[in-house]
């Protein structure tokens, strides 16, 4: 028999050769710091140890739904009360609490037209809930972001006879759609300017600039785009952009010199979304072997850019789903998931970092693509997104 | 029952594990030196605790990996428990006045989600109808990680001892935490550990050239 020795000395290194825990393990759980208590573990278990229990409380909250049609309103504030910072209540309310608690998505989708004509944006508000009725909360032309205590509107204007498109942002909760004029220099010297947004988050837009026939991607401040936007300084290449850096985790984010120091880092990156991500891709000469893997791999976006970048899923489980799928996002509390297809985007709820039930099917245009997808979970902000932009597109369709 | 030491009886709660090992540790085993971590029993809620977590994940995330990993042998499952039990760790650092050290009290919140997953599994197996695909497909899989990845051949039996009796095994002599310690985490007393441990040596002797034991 193996003494104490032995068995202390073979046993040791870990398990395996590799280590298990790891650098992406680490930001796995650092980007899930700020979920509330999962309660994933236990679910089953009184699944298993209950199941009687279990069906009698889903025949009663069917009950409850079809007696009652502010059921699910009313639990939902309550759960959204319980999530806050009171006081721990009954493990049975732990569980309809997370059950019940809602994410918010604002999705922004960019159609590509031909070549040479303008791109057309829509932005689409998900709202989770028990119903697949709730899901779809508002949906509305042009971009729609959030930003400090506001939203935000983006899209992109055309400049006739110029055959200028240049992208503008303005605090939609303030004001209605007032894009500043750009100032136009004499026409007969005017180059063609394209502009596209590929990317709202955070205060930043990502943006592809076509001048002179060749496009050019740009990390744009909201604060630049809000402003007078200087066509002059655009064609000469020297309008503010933000430099960009890889940071010590291996992602891309704001260089820490500052947000909007000069022209420093304009068309040396490419974005796009790759694998359900917001992906910086380097195009920029230097280390060659360091330029092939950035430019091959891409290197996600960091906090400072986009506040949620990861996915909650593995491809496997999306491609089961969607087997034609070609992006996804899911919430940082991984209780809501959408996968697009090139012809649909489907959402789903989530239970145990698994799809659950698919809750709502919307056809996308052709070539749209995901340019935004910002989250709000916190139960103070869920209903205030509801309601403020709903009201910003009802009045966008008054206009 | 083989012959030697015979198995002694069990504590009633062995199965739930140790009670309060989810949130303030286990009670009564011998303090450690993990002395680096002693400020933890005095820290207030307003701690920066995603420092200390990341204090705490950069000094023992690999054995709360390797203990998730080396009981459910499933490398999937290791991610999510030890993702869970930081996340568990991280929302209860505050209370945390156990008088076991840090380690121990990490790989008792390991134990219960281990515990957790397994119950996940036995409902999955008995319940769902696909099961005994899945369950073959996976079985196969980690064979696979383990005959490929296991760092010598002890290891590779020790794995494949029953869950009970790997799982003293590797609390000794991986993790080194005493009978004591042990006994605590598990529910169960000193002489019951000790008897598992020596049923596990013999099991380990047996297998010689190999040849597995169906997880328990």
């Amino acid at each position: 028999m193996p003494t104490d020795d032995e068995l202390r000395r073979e046993l040791s290194r870990g398990p395996l050769k590799k280590h298990g825990f790891d650098e992406r393990l680490r930001r796995r759980i650092e980007e899930r710091l700020d979920e509330g208590p999962s309660r994933r573990p236990f679910r089953l278990h009184r699944l298993a140890g209950a199941g009687l229990t279990l069906c009698v409380m889903i025949a009663a909250a069917v009950l409850l739904v079809r007696l009652h049609p502010m059921q699910t309103e009313e639990a939902r504030t309550a759960a959204d009360a319980v999530a806050g910072q009171g006081p721990a209540n009954t493990a049975a309310a732990e569980d309809e609490e997370v059950s019940m608690r809602r994410a918010v998505l604002l999705l922004g989708l960019r159609q590509d037209g031909a070549d040479g004509e303008a791109s057309a944006y829509r932005t689409l508000l998900v709202a989770g809930g028990p119903s697949p009725s709730d899901w779809l909360a508002a949906e509305g032309t042009g971009i729609i972001m959030p930003h400090g205590t506001d939203f935000w509107g983006l899209d992109v204007w055309e400049y006739e006879p110029l055959g200028v498109r240049l992208a503008g942002a303005w605090n939609a909760s303030r004001g209605g759609k007032v894009l500043p004029a750009s100032p136009i220099p004499d026409s007969d010297s005017v180059a063609s300017v394209d502009e596209r947004i590929l990317f709202a988050g955070n205060r930043y837009i990502a943006i592809a600039r076509r001048l002179n026939g060749e496009w050019k991607h740009h990390m744009m401040d909201i604060a630049v785009l809000a402003d007078q936007r200087n066509l002059i300084t655009i064609l000469e290449g020297v309008e503010q952009s933000v430099p960009l850096e890889v940071k010590a985790d291996g992602r891309v984010g704001v260089a820490s010199g500052g947000g909007t120091a000069g022209p420093s880092g304009a068309g040396e990156w490419a974005f796009a979304r790759k694998s359900g991500l917001w992906m910086a891709f380097g195009l920029a000469a230097g280390d060659p072997a360091e330029y092939a893997y950035r430019r091959q791999a891409g290197l996600a976006f960091d906090s400072s850019l986009v506040a949620h970048n990861a996915l909650a899923l593995d491809w496997k489980d999306i491609r089961d789903a969607q087997p034609a799928a070609v992006d996804a996002v899911t919430s940082p509390i991984r209780n809501m998931a959408a996968i697009l297809t090139d012809k649909n985007i489907v959402f789903y709820s989530m239970r145990s970092g698994k799809l659950d039930r698919e809750m709502l099917d919307l056809a996308l245009r052709p070539g749209e693509t995901v340019i935004m997808a910002e989250w709000a979970t916190h139960p103070d902000y869920v209903d205030a997104w509801i309601e403020r932009v709903s009201e910003l597109f009802r009045k966008t369709g008054e206009d | 029952m083989e012959a030697g030491v015979p198995e002694t009886a069990e504590a009633p709660h062995e199965a739930a594990a140790a009670p309060g090992a989810d949130c303030v540790g286990t009670r009564g085993g011998e303090v450690r030196s993990d002395t680096g971590f002693e400020y933890l029993r005095y820290i207030g809620e307003h701690a920066d605790r995603k420092a200390l977590l990341t204090e705490l994940m950069h000094a023992y995330g690999k054995d709360v990996w390797n203990f998730a990993f080396s009981m459910t042998k499933k490398w999937d499952q290791a991610d999510d428990i030890a993702q869970e039990v930081f996340l568990k760790a991280y929302r209860n650092l505050h209370t945390f006045r156990s008088q076991s050290s840090v380690k121990t009290w990490l790989l008792a919140i390991t134990r219960n989600m281990v515990l957790d997953y397994r119950k996940q599994s036995f409902f999955r197996r008995v319940v769902l109808v696909d099961a005994f695909r899945e369950d073959g497909a996976s079985s196969s899989a980690e064979r696979e990680v383990i005959e490929s990845l296991a760092v010598n051949e002890m290891w590779k039996k020790v794995l494949e001892l029953p869950y009970k009796y790997r799982e003293v095994v590797i609390l000794y002599a991986h993790h080194q935490l005493s009978m004591k310690e042990i006994a605590e985490m598990l529910g169960v007393s000193e002489g019951t550990v000790k008897s598992r441990l020596f049923h596990a040596r013999r099991k380990l002797a047996e297998k010689g050239g190999g040849g597995g034991d169906a997880d328990g």
